[in-house]
């Protein structure tokens, strides 16, 4: 098959300056810099060192020395946990963003797909943002003109097709916003991680065009954090770590090994993982009679509370914060939102550190291993934490079974012992 | 890199070609936009330049008792408020445009430069409006100059080209230095003095005319108003002249420099 998308040693580097205050240059700070530097070589006329350097920055290389050669109809997972530069090299595969060193090769028409609904303008209807959208994504008016009422069968947004979208509900919006991007006709599609917003039957509609995509002969990058959606969907695989690759192969050996490296389950998770809205610093599962010290277990009549901390560096109003059960399948059990609780939700969503904690009652399980992922995300953005911590939450009737080592039973949820005996049955 | 700078070189016009109709959606857009949110819709392209047409008129004529070639002040006063307010409202909006789009330039690859450029088209259309308006108050009064007023394209030409010349560097300067945009209105309420709005380059006095000729406004407004009235000076000559090197100069160095700082404007913004 043909190389549609060659890699050449690509690095970026991005520079985070010491002396900026604010994110951006301004004028002011330039000109104010210069004059203290003048000033310091006043003041220290020999000794260098101690003079003001406004230049004075990190460099932090997102991405070192990357080779990938893509070849025509493979279907490609990006993972790798958050800060391991897998947007960056989509930004770079997309032309969003340049490389600081190396170059890049793409043979045939590209489009990526990094956010949902980019470009929406919230006064306009419907049917208007679907031509400006259908525009930024890179198709022709006719093009569009044909697809229209595909689109709009696909996003079930009929009745509110001159509706501007400002009054659409986020659903509606993302429904949309995937119905356009799903219906370019690219040789090669770039998605990120926007399968972990929008419903879950919208979610398999939205798989199963992708797989479409691949099935027919065209390229598919996909990024995510949704190791089942990854491994259903592509055949191969780039694991990236610390923006370097660490494997390039099948989707079963990058897997395997991203699993490996993510999931050292405990009943206590310390660390510093998240992006610029939040970081999480710590999680654990603790019970209040604590018989021993190397706790690894609960029983069922013990009450257990989830601890979380975790610092909030930039307020965003969608960010949600929450914690999901899963059983060993990777099967989503239950789970719990901060944002749900109208009471608490403002004081844990202030800048600053916090550490809630949250009750959970082991009676509504089964015995067996279960496990808690932290979850955060940015509603119908982005995900922030997914896999990256988890926790073992195994849970026991009996100290003989902790004994016999018996690990999975009846796992899921437990609906109560409430059987009654109908006496005089025949 | 020289292989990699060579390949987004070549790709460029081909892009600008490709994105031709995300230009013409672009502006669409905006100008949807505008209509929408204003009260008075497409009215309030008439009501401001007629508006401030009369208080020019006030101040200029009635105050001042400047003279205006023998044309009615209000038509020589909005002859000269057309391109200034297309080149101000451009101004304004365009160093804004590209951090407004913030959210397009870090997720989506297209030309930049379409998103300046869409700015402009924006005002094109009250520019238009604002044309139609004055050539038929000119035409009813009897002081529409039936020859000259075929020249009026080229200026109408230069002065959108001015506003993209302009427009290139102030939306990349306030990506990088994001206090550039309070310089703006400050230009923009200076500028409207030192340009011949209100009165006609023939006040100024000859030994001041060569610095006055440095703003690029003045040749576009003498030119608008010799298209329009015919009334001929031989200083025209010269600040059209100024005009148009200024301009050239402007939007070669404008689209030089863009193109050098779009290349990381998805790092920046």
């Amino acid at each position: 098959m043909a190389i549609v998308i060659n890699v050449k040693n690509v690095s970026k580097k991005y520079q985070i300056y010491h002396s900026q205050q604010s994110a951006y240059k301004t004028l002011v700070e330039t000109f104010t810099a210069k004059g203290r530097q003048w000033l310091s070589c006043l003041k220290h006329p020999l000794d260098k060192s101690k003079r003001y350097n406004p230049n004075s920055y990190e460099e932090f290389w997102a991405l070192k020395d990357i080779n990938l050669d893509i070849h025509e109809g493979d279907r490609v997972a990006i993972v790798g946990r958050n800060g391991s530069g897998k947007s960056t090299l989509l930004k770079i595969l997309s032309r969003i963003t340049h490389p600081t060193l190396g170059s890049i090769k793409i043979v045939g028409r590209i489009s990526s797909l990094l956010e949902v609904g980019t470009g929406f303008h919230p006064e306009l209807s419907g049917r208007e943002n679907i031509f400006l959208n259908g525009a930024i994504l890179g198709m022709k008016k006719q093009e569009i003109k044909r697809k229209f009422d595909e689109i709009v069968n696909f996003a079930e947004i009929e009745k509110f097709l001159d509706t501007p979208v400002k009054r659409y509900s986020s659903g509606m919006y993302t429904r949309l916003g995937f119905a356009i991007a799903a219906h370019l006709d690219p040789d090669i599609l770039i998605v990120d991680e926007v399968l972990s917003v929008g419903d879950a039957p919208f979610q398999q509609k939205c798989l199963r065009k992708l797989s479409d995509l691949g099935a027919s002969g065209r390229t598919v990058l996909f990024v995510s954090h949704d190791i089942s959606a990854v491994s259903s969907l592509c055949n191969k695989g780039i694991y990236l770590q610390n923006g370097q690759v660490r494997v390039n192969g099948s989707i079963e050996e990058c897997v395997q090994e991203y699993m490996q490296n993510c999931q050292m389950r405990g009943l206590s998770w310390t660390g510093n993982e998240g992006d610029e809205h939040i970081r999480f610093l710590g999680a654990s599962l603790t019970s209040p009679f604590p018989k021993g010290t190397g706790k690894s277990h609960f029983f069922q009549n013990e009450p257990v509370s989830l601890e979380v901390e975790y610092e909030i560096l930039k307020m965003h109003t969608d960010l949600l914060i929450g914690i999901g059960i899963y059983n060993q399948r990777n099967q989503l059990l239950g789970r719990a939102y901060i944002n749900d609780d109208q009471k608490t939700k403002e004081r844990c969503f202030m800048l600053g550190r916090h550490k809630v904690s949250f009750p959970i009652n082991n009676q509504l399980f089964h015995e067996g291993e279960y496990v808690i992922k932290i979850d955060s995300v940015i509603s119908n953005k982005k995900r922030i934490v997914g896999e990256e911590i988890s926790l073992k939450y195994p849970i026991f009737t009996s100290q003989e079974n902790v004994q016999s080592g018996a690990k999975i039973f009846r796992e899921g949820i437990s609906l109560g012992q409430k059987w009654k005996i109908h006496e005089g049955a025949k | 890199m020289s292989q990699e700078k060579a390949y987004f070189k070549n790709e460029y016009l081909k892009d600008l070609l490709r994105y031709r109709e995300l230009f013409y959606f672009l502006s669409l857009r905006d100008i949807l936009v505008r209509y929408k949110q204003a009260f008075f819709g497409i009215a309030w392209a008439l009501v401001r330049p007629i508006l401030n047409m009369i208080v020019f008129t006030l101040l200029f004529s009635q105050i001042a008792n400047l003279p205006s070639d023998g044309i009615n002040y209000g038509l020589f006063v909005l002859a000269g408020m057309l391109p200034w307010q297309l080149f101000s409202n451009s101004l304004g909006d365009t160093s804004n445009s590209l951090v407004n789009s913030s959210n397009l330039v870090s997720k989506i690859y297209f030309p930049r430069i379409l998103i300046p450029a869409a700015q402009i088209t924006v005002h094109i259309v009250d520019f238009a409006i604002g044309i139609g308006l004055l050539t038929l108050l000119a035409f009813c009064t009897g002081s529409l100059s039936c020859l000259t007023i075929f020249a009026l394209p080229t200026f109408v030409g230069l002065s959108i080209l001015l506003c993209m010349g302009c427009g290139l560097w102030l939306s990349a300067l306030t990506v990088e230095y994001r206090d550039f945009r309070f310089i703006i209105p400050f230009v923009v309420q200076f500028g409207m003095f030192i340009s011949p709005v209100g009165y006609g380059t023939f006040v100024i006095p000859e030994k001041w005319k060569w610095f006055f000729f440095l703003n690029p406004m003045v040749g576009i407004i003498d030119g608008f108003r010799w298209s329009f009235f015919g009334t001929y000076h031989p200083y025209i000559f010269f600040s059209v002249g100024f005009s148009v090197i200024i301009t050239i100069v402007l939007l070669v160095s404008g689209f030089l420099y863009f193109r050098k700082m779009e290349r990381t404007f998805a790092d920046r913004i």
